[in-house]
């Protein structure tokens, strides 16, 4: 095999990685902390595209700054729907599954809240001119694109390590996922840090899916792909386990883009068989210790 | 004294309520109007769907987002069969139903190896799956055209016929499904929703148990498709689309999961709703999932587990105003 | 002399660094009745989660009538003829009481797996079912839902539950707790009855010393994972080990 074709499968796969690894993170840190699983994440990837669509392409707004507007628009949608709706739900009898099914019928809303504004039509966005074109590095090329979206996934997950481990937020965020009735007792405002994380973590799958609007169509469905994929991904690396969002996106993605070598029209089946995979033999997920961060 | 509960009034009571509805379903075809049978024949298949899934959700307390695979199984084995096949409709609905038992046998294995929300995404996982490998796979299935034009025997031809020949199977599967419930298996299950892990310590092996529950319901499940694709002559990839499992939880929840006949009144509620939505407007999903947020946050026991706790409600109250006390 | 019904042998098991089970060893002879105490945290519960299947042993073995039943899961020890009551109710709330103890029942006569008839119609194990209940004064209540009976009647449904499995060897987790000391003192005289009439081997753990000094005929002291003492109810009384691990708690003597 051409040493280029796998260059450019790697890194096209190390991409993929990153933009499931925003939205898997996000996911696995609200599993971790809040203790609800948000089958409604993948929607609001799809407001965070939207946003940046409506901001960059219609509105004009500098990329950068659209993006990143994009992503704080998700985060707040996403805070929202954690405050007044999620909130009423909690430590119900028989609790996942009332989550499960208010989380889904907000993508349900989201759906088509999305389709009345902006229709069904694909929508794109162009790259910003900087980004345009590939890197070059002896005889392998690097779209610079790719380069930047790989360089932002390692530094979301390095700020969310700093984040996690090392500040107050992160230790408070801590306690709360071993023991939400502990870390109130001592002090930690829970119901407002419940909230932000919710925030943040939405506003992850916002930035993601913002950074790949310019390279996939935005259309409606792309928020149930990345649902599905994320899970795929959570399950692999661990529910509630931040690394394991990393390592299982990083398995996914290059497993996917090279599944596509081989079997191109069912190269999403490879990603189904590693998590049956690792379904059989570890069913806790491939990193074995807990907590949220890893 | 007797250690078997006598028959009482209540078990005549419901044999007389299921004779009501049988005779209220028969009855609709001799209102002339075409829309009621449609109608009527969509909520009996999906009745039945919903009904099996609740066999799940409600008495195993098994929340599974990936039933659509069973119930589109079912359907593009009655489906492929009759078009392809040129087998006939009473080889291919039985088939229907093996096939949707043998789906079960082989994803469920995998499925209760999880618990709770992972349970759940994993079912919601291979569903997709399933309907990736359908939607796809364009030279077998049909791909995203799906197949019409399936050739049904003549004697169910007509809309009235096949509707008797649904409602006949359907009340059938209603009454094995009543007799499991109600069984010594059914009693296991129900403690597996409550207390797995007690459970297991009365010397069950809860896993076996939940795979069987998962085998039904996908058995029944896939009934239900096969005769959904009787009645349209044609499958599409929809069936198979976690929308369709969603609008089957939706269903349930509505109605009720704590009863049996709940998911089939949510079943009626749903579908009505749909058509009235669907004549308005294009944007019915904000309208389900409203509905459906709804009922989580306002009814979580359902139309008739609310009703059910009004009138509990109610008749305290009576009592304790009569002087009576009750704890 | 019969070897004994269950054995427990150099049994560990450490969470994290922190050994809740400590080297333990000791063995029970069939039909006796006996006790287990110790001060909170003694690991009194994860011995019995060893001993039932809910915790594998890092270290050592347990053997039920001689044959190693460590690390099995807990249907089949349960199947194998040791019942267990718990601690916190675990008893099935939205069911009746009849069907509480109807579903150990089915499950013993290995009929939980017919999908026809109806439960309530197997009258041969509904009477075993009320014959249960019957055993612990419970059968005026058979159609209550159990979650709606006083706690004392919930832990006796649970106890009772236990029974219906037709166990050898049965294992109470504080069967007493929350009960009124009326309460209490019925239960002890149906616990001695059961005990006696079926030739139970009865084990609990209890913090009532009424109770454990009262009924037991032999008592094992548990204290932060080590077996530290076991005796007759007198021996125990005056030892002072015991008399120090419990200093700072409670004794009700």
């Amino acid at each position: 095999m051409d040493s280029n074709l796998v260059f450019t499968q790697l890194i096209g796969g190390l991409t993929s990685s990153m933009t499931l690894f925003l939205v898997a993170s996000g996911l696995t840190l609200i599993f971790g902390v809040v203790n609800v699983f948000n089958f409604a994440h993948g929607s609001f990837y799809l407001l965070g595209a939207y946003f940046a669509y409506q901001l960059v392409s219609v509105s004009g707004v500098g990329f950068w700054a659209g993006v990143l507007l994009a992503a704080l628009g998700a985060g707040a949608a996403g805070a929202v729907m954690e405050f007044f709706f999620l909130r009423r739900i909690y430590g119900r009898g028989g609790e996942a599954g009332f989550q499960i099914l208010l989380t889904y019928s907000f993508i349900l809303i989201i759906d088509d809240v999305v389709k009345m504004i902006w229709g069904t039509d694909y929508k794109s966005i162009s790259r910003p001119e900087i980004l345009d074109g590939s890197l070059t590095i002896g005889d392998l090329f690097i779209p610079r694109y790719d380069a930047m979206v790989i360089g932002m996934g390692l530094l979301v997950a390095l700020g969310m390590w700093w984040l996690i481990r090392k500040s107050r937020f992160g230790r408070n965020l801590r306690a709360i996922s071993a023991n939400r009735e502990m870390a109130s007792s001592l002090g930690v405002n829970v119901p407002v840090a419940l909230s932000l994380v919710f925030g943040l973590a939405t506003a992850l799958g916002g930035l993601s899916g913002a950074l790949s609007a310019p390279v996939r169509t935005v259309t409606p469905g792309a928020g149930v792909e990345v649902i599905i994929g994320s899970m795929i991904v959570v399950v692999i690396g661990g529910l509630g386990n931040f690394w394991g969002a990393l390592v299982g996106a990083f398995i996914i993605g290059e497993v996917t883009a090279f599944g596509i070598l081989f079997l191109p029209q069912w190269a999403i089946l490879f990603a189904y068989a590693v998590m049956a995979l690792v379904l059989v033999f570890r069913p806790q997920g491939l990193l074995m210790k807990r907590g949220i961060a890893g | 004294m007797s250690p078997q509960r006598p028959r009482t009034t209540r078990d005549f009571g419901q044999a007389a309520q299921w004779i009501a509805v049988l005779v209220l379903f028969a009855a609709i075809p001799l209102a002339g109007k075409k829309f009621f049978v449609t109608m009527a024949n969509e909520v009996l298949v999906m009745g039945l769907f919903a009904v099996a899934f609740n066999l799940l959700y409600g008495f195993t307390g098994m929340l599974s987002f990936g039933q659509a695979a069973y119930y589109g199984i079912g359907g593009y084995t009655v489906g492929l069969l009759l078009s392809k096949g040129a087998m006939p409709f009473a080889v291919a609905l039985p088939a229907a139903a093996a096939a949707g038992a043998a789906l079960a046998l082989l994803l469920g294995p995998l499925c209760i190896r999880l618990t709770g929300v992972y349970f759940t995404m994993l079912t919601l996982a291979f569903a997709e799956m399933v309907w990736g490998i359908v939607f796809k796979w364009y030279g077998f299935t049909g791909g995203d055209n799906g197949i019409q034009g399936i050739p049904m025997p003549a004697l169910l031809r007509s809309p009235v016929r096949y509707y008797y020949f649904t409602l006949i199977i359907v009340f059938t599967s209603f009454w094995l499904l009543r007799r499991i419930v109600d069984s010594p298996f059914g009693a296991v299950l129900q403690s597996i929703r409550e207390n797995p892990e007690r459970t297991g310590f009365l010397g069950i092996k809860v896993r076996r148990y939940e795979l069987a529950a998962m085998v039904l319901s996908g058995a029944f499940a896939a009934l239900a498709g096969g005769l959904f694709a009787g009645y349209q002559h044609s499958i599409h990839p929809d069936m198979l689309h976690w929308t369709k499992s969603g609008e089957v939880i939706l269903m349930s929840i509505l109605g009720g999961v704590s009863s049996f006949f709940g998911p089939l009144m949510g079943a009626a509620v749903i579908l009505f709703i749909e058509d009235m939505i669907g004549k308005y407007t294009e944007f019915w999903e904000i309208w389900i999932g409203g509905i459906m947020l709804a009922i989580v946050i306002f009814f979580p026991r359902g139309v008739i587990g609310t009703l059910d706790s009004w009138i509990a409600r109610a008749r305290n109250r009576e009592r304790t105003a009569d002087g009576t006390s009750r704890s | 002399m019969e070897p004994p019904v269950l054995e427990v042998r150099r049994l560990s098991k450490a969470f994290g660094g922190l050994k809740v089970t400590n080297d333990v060893s000791f063995s029970i002879r069939r039909g006796e009745l006996s006790a287990i105490i110790g001060p909170n945290g003694a690991g009194k519960t994860t011995l019995f989660n060893l001993v039932t299947g809910k915790l594998a042993p890092d270290r050592g073995e347990v053997l039920f009538k001689g044959v190693r039943i460590d690390g099995l899961p807990t249907a089949e020890i349960a199947r194998k003829g040791i019942g267990r009551a718990f601690q916190i109710t675990s008893i099935f709330k939205e069911r009746t009481v009849l069907e509480n103890v109807l579903v150990a029942v089915l499950s013993r006569k290995r009929m939980t797996g017919r999908l026809f008839r109806r439960a309530a119609s197997y009258s041969g194990a509904v009477g075993e079912a009320m014959e249960a209940l019957e055993m612990l004064s419970l059968s005026g209540k058979a159609q209550q839902r159990a979650g709606s009976l006083p706690h004392g009647d919930q832990k006796r449904l649970d106890i009772a539950v236990a029974l219906s499995l037709n166990p050898e060897v049965v294992m109470l987790d504080e069967p007493m707790a929350g009960m009124s000391p009326e309460e209490r003192a019925t239960t002890v005289d149906l616990l001695r009855k059961v005990w006696r009439e079926k030739s139970l081997t009865l084990l609990f753990i209890e913090h009532d010393m009424d109770v454990v000094f009262g009924i037991s005929e032999w008592i094992r002291v548990l204290n932060q994972g080590v077996l530290i003492a076991e005796g007759t109810p007198a021996e125990i009384s005056r030892n002072r080990e015991v008399i120090t691990a419990y200093l700072g708690e409670e004794i009700v003597e």
